[in-house]
């Protein structure tokens, strides 16, 4: 049964309480605890972040909003905190980015699968190749720089296969917006599925920059840089798929309401048992700051919240394997590229186009993400369990 | 059998249940991804010596261990007006 958006009331903010102890608990375990226990809490650790950044940004434009915000921020940071302190400390910086793409992947894959607008759709099936693309190349990096399998982080839940070849992914600016949704059409999935997407690829851009030069090796360094720029290609495609006419109290409203839905669908999933308690205590916060921000449009807006909020929630955010989905998606669209807001095949690009041009001068002196995987085969126990004659012996001599 | 032998056994049965690696976790799910890994062909001929070669173009370009840094000398109004000795 889905939430009443209108009737939960959730619990107010003056018993929204945290203490240290509590904020930084006890971390899931890396290689114990499921894959998408993991990839919920790197999306909803995004989610939260993509919360601050609004309520900043609409802090610095609204004089008379910025006690509220402040309100809010305060246990949205705190929130935030506590979700991505789950994570355990011998997750290296390359693992947590192994887990990175798989939320880019099967959280990408499950809202294409389930929006309603066929371009809005597209839109999302193109992101997911390319991010389907960098899992490869990062995987390849661990493999040939630590000698570490990416599935151990995966749990083989996710493919390791080339997508839309990342060296052909860097666009000039005017290829990489889309159409945005009409805030008075467009169905409630689709304002939550781009406020989702948004906000875990704008988080793994951030994510990057930082570890980024934390690597020694150089192509490590090279490949972050090159990545990390498509991640920010990628904010500039979601965020462009929102109205951009919607009010600064409706975006709020909008926010709070995508973080019910993701706290409501890590709900729906969870196998940890503290973690699932942390999903339902923070739903039931979320439904307070719904409820808190509700007033505040009735008061400034003075508009029915009706025509911006669905009464009940859509589905939730499907965790599971999308592997056929996303194999389908690969052998039909690995091919799109993008001219201006429209998608079109690889034949169709001239050589002068911006993003060819663009493309041929980011790559000039060479393609990171081409360097790391030449050759590269995933393979479980990475390129080093290769059936060689001393292993097989090795093989021989413990059988 | 000794009590001793049997917990030997018992310990060997679960580092084996007890293996961590992500083949382990899903059985099912490993067959289809090494499946698919298979039928890939990678997406660029080469190997991982390409890195390599990289990586000796950024050591000859690195600063020795252990240089000093450069002090700027700046005047009393504010410009610079060379280095230290």
């Amino acid at each position: 049964m889905s939430l009443d958006l209108m009737k939960e009331k959730g619990v107010g903010l003056d018993v929204q309480k945290f203490n240290w102890r509590d904020i930084a608990g006890v971390p899931t375990s890396k290689l114990d605890s499921d894959a998408f226990t993991r990839v919920r809490i790197i999306l909803m650790n995004g989610i939260e972040s993509e919360a601050l950044r609004f309520q900043h940004a609409c802090a610095r434009m609204n004089k008379e909003l910025q006690l509220a915000l402040a309100r809010v921020r305060r246990i949205e940071q705190h929130q935030q905190t506590m979700v991505n302190w789950l994570l355990p400390a011998d997750l290296s910086p390359l693992e947590t980015t192994i887990g990175f793409e798989q939320v880019a992947i099967e959280v990408t894959a499950s809202v294409a699968e389930h929006e309603p607008d066929p371009y809005l759709a597209q839109v999302f099936r193109f992101g997911l190749l390319e991010d389907f693309d960098h899992m490869y190349r990062f995987s390849a990096l661990m493999d040939r720089v630590t000698g570490c399998d990416a599935n151990n982080i995966l749990q083989s839940y996710t493919d390791i296969l080339p997508g839309r070849p990342t060296a052909v992914e860097h666009r000039a600016p005017e290829d990489d917006l889309r159409e945005p949704y009409d805030r008075k059409k467009a169905a409630p999935i689709s304002k939550l599925n781009a406020a989702t997407i948004m906000a875990g690829e704008h988080q793994t851009h951030d994510y990057y920059m930082t570890i980024g030069p934390m690597f020694a090796d150089p192509i490590a360094r090279q490949l972050y840089a090159e990545i990390a720029s498509i991640e920010e290609q990628h904010v500039t495609q979601y965020e462009s798929i929102i109205d951009p006419e919607e009010t600064w109290l409706e975006k709020w409203l909008m926010h709070e309401a995508s973080e019910i839905y993701n706290y409501y669908s890590c709900l729906q999933y969870e196998s940890h048992p503290k973690v699932k308690a942390i999903w339902q205590r923070f739903l039931d916060y979320e439904l307070g700051h719904f409820h808190y921000v509700l007033d505040l449009f009735k008061k400034f807006e003075k508009r029915d919240p009706a025509e911006i909020i669905p009464e009940s929630l859509p589905e939730p955010i499907e965790y599971r394997s999308h592997r056929e989905f996303v194999r389908k998606t690969l052998s039909e669209e690995v091919d799109l590229r993008a001219r201006k807001t429209q998608f079109i095949d690889k034949d169709d690009e001239g050589a002068d186009s911006p993003s060819v041009v663009y493309r041929e001068q980011m790559n000039s002196k060479g393609s990171p993400s081409e360097t790391v995987a030449a050759g590269y085969q995933w393979k479980p126990g990475t390129e080093l369990a290769e059936e060689t004659p001393d292993i097989k012996k090795l093989q021989t001599k413990v059988a | 059998m000794e009590t001793h032998e049997m917990d030997v056994l018992s310990d060997s049965k679960q580092e084996i249940l007890g293996n961590r690696t992500g083949i382990m976790t899903n059985p099912e799910l490993s067959i289809e991804m090494i499946e698919g890994a298979k039928q890939t062909v990678p997406s660029s001929q080469g190997d991982a010596t390409e890195m390599a070669a990289v990586k000796a173009e950024y050591i000859e370009e690195a600063v020795p261990i252990g240089s000093s840094p450069v002090m700027v000398e700046v005047s009393e109004n504010g410009e610079s007006v060379g280095q230290f000795d």
